[in-house]
């Protein structure tokens, strides 16, 4: 019998092969959650605005979440968390009902090696194993997940500016300039997150449109990526070979009844 | 029975060759099949001689017994025809079971599961009496006995989890004025957690009993329901919380062979 304890974990077969090829091994499967009573704030009819309140509520109830997970991964001795998925889903009963979950796999050098972020808190990072793979041969770590979000309200266009616009080919110039302050409001927070944990560069970042049940107007841009710092200084990675791949779309014959 | 058909087998063309590869034959399509019943169900509150909180405290996580048990039975039952099935085709191991669960209009409280898989026969080595079952594809089987790990068996857990309500939670939340404000809501969020619990625990339990290294490819699948309940002109949202957890387990080979040697492609499709 090994010392080691049973693990368990949500990565597929080929993120767990390649963890462990990386020299981590997989400590257990962590999950922070939190459901959300969020708050209630009126947009101004005709004016772009951020909803201060919504976007605290956002904030608030991803770092409930998040930090209930690398707390657990704290108590499992882990280095970090590979493969964190943070998911929102409004619950139809109850009134303004939010579910915030972080689901990942909390993982640990194998040789010692401390891999903590600099804050000596456990890394996070949503790349999936194969990119996490990637990242560390090609010198780089991840040390947290970063993250922005920007809840705002879109201004209704007056009767004015509709007869002046009518029936003609025109830019909105309302609605464009609402859209780029959310996201770059956004991106900004996210920017100030990875700048505060002293990373180089962040990747794999997505931004993500969401309406929680509010009002159609009313806009959440959230952004998110893995904050990365280097290890050494060579970056290359060895010549990738071109491979022809054999495999169907339909992984397996028979999908059941 | 005699059958000119050398093999059965729901593998794709790829997967198949990855089977080979590692040495497993395919004989057999396998199946298992449960309906299990579900029984009457007390809600927690009412179980109570003394007024509804002597029994159950506010705030308060507890398994509804009866549906936890469905779920568990059925599935295993499943998962046993289908090893049934294997070893009287005479196979050492399952490759590719999918498990599906279902309800059906026709019949309420019937809870359905259904197990479907390959069953092979490993020629390269000897794998023991017992029958070895996985919710891998071929190709994950095989990488993984290519890096020493073995599949040894399919474990799961469900839990179907009743959230009692406190008060404090229902009069922060409710309230005319109150409502305004974010605010976390902790009975909702610790039911989570518990159901969580209850439904991990079957699962390490079973693959503690395989001797599992680890367990691989865990789906966590919840639903959650709401239950109004009324007490003294005060109406409570209590929660039901459905978990199913799911996985392979997998033990490390003494004598693994070394880990094949990675590196980066670029695939052309």
């Amino acid at each position: 019998m090994r010392d080691k304890s049973l693990f368990t974990s949500d990565l597929s077969v080929n993120e767990f092969l390649l963890v462990r090829a990386a020299g981590f091994e997989p400590l257990g499967l962590v999950v922070g959650s939190s459901i959300y009573h969020i708050g209630f704030q009126a947009g101004a009819w005709s004016r772009n605005q951020e909803m201060d309140v919504l976007t605290q509520a956002m904030y608030h109830a991803r770092e409930l979440a998040m930090t209930r997970m690398e707390e657990e991964a704290e108590q499992l001795g882990a280095d970090g968390i590979v493969a964190v998925r943070l998911d929102v889903s409004r619950r139809e009963w109850g009134n303004d009902l939010a579910e915030f979950v972080a689901i990942g796999t909390a993982v640990r050098h194998r040789e010692g090696e401390l891999h903590r972020a600099p804050s000596g808190r456990p890394f996070t990072s949503d790349l999936s194993g194969q990119d996490f793979y990637t990242l560390l041969s090609a010198g780089y770590r991840p040390v947290s997940m970063v993250m922005g979000t920007c809840v705002y309200h879109v201004a209704h266009q007056g009767l004015g500016s509709w007869m002046k616009r009518v029936g003609r080919n025109t830019e909105m110039p309302n609605f464009t300039q609402a859209l780029y302050d959310a996201r770059e409001l956004a991106m900004e927070r996210m920017q100030a997150e990875a700048e505060a944990a002293e990373a180089e560069g962040i990747v794999g970042v997505q931004l993500v449109e969401g309406n929680h049940g509010w009002s159609s107007h009313v806009l959440e841009y959230f952004a998110v990526g893995t904050a990365v710092i280097p290890t050494s200084e060579n970056h290359e990675i060895p010549a990738p070979s071109l491979v022809l791949n054999l495999n169907d779309t339909r992984q397996s014959g028979f999908r059941g009844f | 029975m005699t059958s000119r058909l050398g093999f059965t087998s729901g593998l794709g063309i790829a997967e198949g060759l990855a089977v080979e590869h590692a040495g497993l034959r395919p004989l057999k399509q396998v199946m298992g099949v449960s309906y299990y019943q579900v029984g009457w169900q007390r809600m927690p509150w009412t179980g109570s001689r003394t007024g509804w909180f002597g029994a159950t405290r506010e705030g308060e996580t507890q398994e509804l017994v009866n549906q936890t048990e469905a779920w568990n039975e059925a599935r295993d039952q499943a998962i046993m025809r289908l090893r049934h099935e294997a070893r009287m085709a005479g196979a050492d191991a399952v490759v590719g079971v999918e498990l599906k669960r279902s309800f059906r209009d026709w019949a309420t409280n019937l809870v359905e599961f259904v197990a479907t898989g390959t069953a092979v026969r490993s020629e390269r080595y000897d794998l023991g009496h017992d029958t070895l079952l996985c919710n891998l594809s071929g190709q994950d089987v095989a990488k993984l006995i290519a890096h020493g790990f073995w599949p040894v068996g399919i474990v799961g857990g469900s839990t179907v989890a009743y959230v009692v309500t406190g008060y404090q939670q229902t009069r922060r939340a409710g309230g005319l004025f109150s409502s305004m404000s974010n605010q976390e809501l902790p009975d909702y969020t610790q039911g989570i957690y518990d159901a969580r619990a209850l439904a991990m625990e079957r699962l390490t339990r079973t693959a503690h009993e395989l001797h599992a290294h680890g367990v691989v490819g865990v789906s966590v699948d919840r639903s959650m329901q709401d239950y109004e309940r009324e007490v003294n002109n005060v109406t409570y949202r209590d929660m039901i919380i459905t978990m199913h957890i799911l996985g392979t387990a997998i033990v490390e080979a003494q004598d693994g062979p070394p880990a094949p040697e990675k590196y980066i492609a670029l695939p052309l499709s």
